[in-house]
């Protein structure tokens, strides 16, 4: 299951070859590099990105008429420049070419895929942790927040009438009202949790003269305190599952399984249970990752074959046991947990 | 001090990034101003420069000694890194938000240690992050992921011991998981 949108790619005038060399490139890029796309028939011109043979007579007639808002990769011809047009001279070898669709599909999956903006802006859903076989249960701390999120909403939350924390989903900013105030709700279940919708006026009346936290660094704590034993909806113990960025951990107090296990996926996808293999850590810090990770839309779930190791190229290479020997003493003599 | 040491952690970044104080706040002994011999293997013998780096250690209890570089902040030394990072340990780079385009400056250091990194690994500590409000940690994290990079990165007081290792930490991670 992968919540990335897919980029549509339209071949122009390519000839055999020029079909042949692209279709092992796109191979390549979905095996190696995890980018998917959807390759149109010849004559669909309405793809995201657009590759031209510019030696051709239809390369040439078509690309007049494409929209300025498409990706223009034009191989061989005259060289071009303008907005969204790059150019590949001739002949067109594999791996030039796959050099540069990577670039571009980087470009434009930021662009595209709606959950990357969550790194900048709100926007895609963060599958918060829901039980299903309970419908009627109220809602956890860890999914109301998530949904402020989520949607840009605004929003009290009280325990036993004294509201303790507002919540901004539109700036993903919060204020704690009381000193303490976030650990109390960590604290309480969900039944005793109130929430009510406020306005953005009264949020910014209430909040005037407080210092305001980033969202995400609550849910983060909220994640995390949660310890959850069950992984976020849409997330089973065998789904592999990508981290977009590192996590910020700056004031997330700094913990060195989650350095572990962010090393891991930063070196390529898995899922719980290889994690938990490979970091030799116990499944719930593994879970509370994950779950933490969802929560500020840090991670994308992929189809099944996306953790083969196999087809995955790792970002570093493997340290040599001699390496290790020497790195766990330097972690022991600077007073570090044992990396 | 003529060739390098290999069990080194280089410490790379712009001018005024925190590179001088980083080392010193996690080493053994206050850093100095040292030339190394950058020798081209590839190239003939004699053809050796020398670069002026800090330098300082960090001694294990098995008495050897994990050595600290710092890279000159001038980036007219590039052409030397691939050299000077050879056989090291890792890459600790240092970015002083306060700079008009910190991340460019990301970016330029990124591409000019690639294969370093690419052979062992990179943690970014972003500094001065009060000073200037050019960019916030998820600008960094945005950028990364555009260079579809997922790498450490911090915001970190280059002058604070307890940051500096959590950097180290975070490197270590990476290069023994
Ligand atoms: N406010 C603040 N100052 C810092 C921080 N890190 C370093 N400094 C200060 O910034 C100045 C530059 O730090 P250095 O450690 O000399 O930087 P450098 O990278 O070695 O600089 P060059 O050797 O000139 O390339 C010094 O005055 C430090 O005390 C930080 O995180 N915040
Ligand atoms: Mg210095």
């Amino acid at each position: 299951m992968s919540n990335e949108a897919e980029l549509r790619i339209s071949p122009v005038g390519l000839d055999a070859t020029g079909h042949k060399v692209l279709q092992v490139v796109l191979a390549l890029l979905g095996d190696e590099d995890g980018i998917r796309c959807a390759l149109l028939d010849a004559d669909d011109a309405s793809g995201h990105l657009v590759i031209v043979d510019m030696d051709s007579q239809q390369g040439r007639s078509v690309f007049p008429g494409l929209s300025s808002g498409q990706v223009k990769l034009l191989l061989g011809g005259p060289p071009a420049s303008g907005r969204n047009i790059v150019s590949l001279a001739k002949p067109v070898h594999v791996n030039a070419l796959r050099d540069m669709l990577l670039k571009i599909c980087r470009r434009m999956q930021v662009q595209l895929d709606a959950s990357l903006h969550d790194l900048k802006a709100p926007a895609a859903a963060p599958m918060p942790a829901t039980d299903d076989t309970a419908p009627a249960a109220a809602p956890d701390l860890l999914t109301i927040l998530s949904n402020a999120r989520r949607e840009g909403s605004v929003l009290a939350l009280a325990i036993d009438g004294d509201e303790l924390v507002l919540v901004n989903g539109a700036t993903r900013a919060f204020a704690a009202l009381r000193e303490g105030a976030e650990e109390r709700l960590f604290a309480v279940g969900p039944e005793q949790l109130a929430c009510r919708q406020i306005d953005e006026a009264d949020f910014e009346s209430r909040t005037h003269g407080r210092t305001l936290g980033a969202l995400d660094n609550l849910l983060w704590q909220c994640a995390v305190h949660a310890e959850p034993d069950r992984l976020p909806a849409g997330i089973g113990d065998e789904t592999p599952v990508r981290l977009k960025a590192w996590p910020n951990f700056t004031r997330q107090g700094f913990r060195n399984d989650y350095f572990r296990i962010a090393a891991a996926l930063a070196r390529q996808p898995a899922s719980c249970a290889q994690l938990v293999e490979t970091t030799g850590l116990d499944r719930r810090s593994v879970v509370g990752f994950i779950t933490a990770c969802n929560a500020v839309g840090l991670l994308v779930a992929l189809p099944p074959e996306g953790a083969d190791p196999e087809k995955v190229t790792p970002l570093h290479k493997a340290a040599t046991p001699e390496r290790r020997g020497l790195l766990a003493r330097l972690a022991q003599r600077l007073g570090l947990a044992q990396a | 001090m003529n060739g390098m040491a290999q069990e080194k952690i280089i410490f790379t970044g712009p001018v005024g990034a925190g590179k001088t104080s980083a080392i010193a706040a996690i080493s053994d002994v206050p850093p100095v101003r040292t030339d190394v011999a950058c020798r081209g293997e590839e190239r003939a013998i004699k053809d050796t420069t020398t670069v002026a780096m800090d330098y300082s250690y960090i001694q294990l209890d098995d008495g050897r000694r994990v050595h600290l570089y710092g890279t000159p902040g001038q980036a007219r030394f590039d052409f030397m890194w691939e050299l000077l990072t050879r056989n090291g340990l890792g890459l600790v780079l240092l970015i002083n938000n306060d700079h008009p385009e910190p991340l460019r400056q990301l970016d330029f250091y990124l591409d000019a240690f690639a294969d370093f990194i690419r052979q062992t690994g990179v943690v970014i500590g972003v500094t001065r992050m009060g000073i200037a409000d050019r960019a916030r940690l998820d600008d960094y994290q945005a950028r990364l992921f555009e260079r579809g990079q997922v790498y450490p990165v911090f915001e970190i007081d280059g002058r604070s011991g307890d940051d500096v290792r959590i950097l180290v930490q975070a490197l270590l991670a990476v290069l023994t998981i």
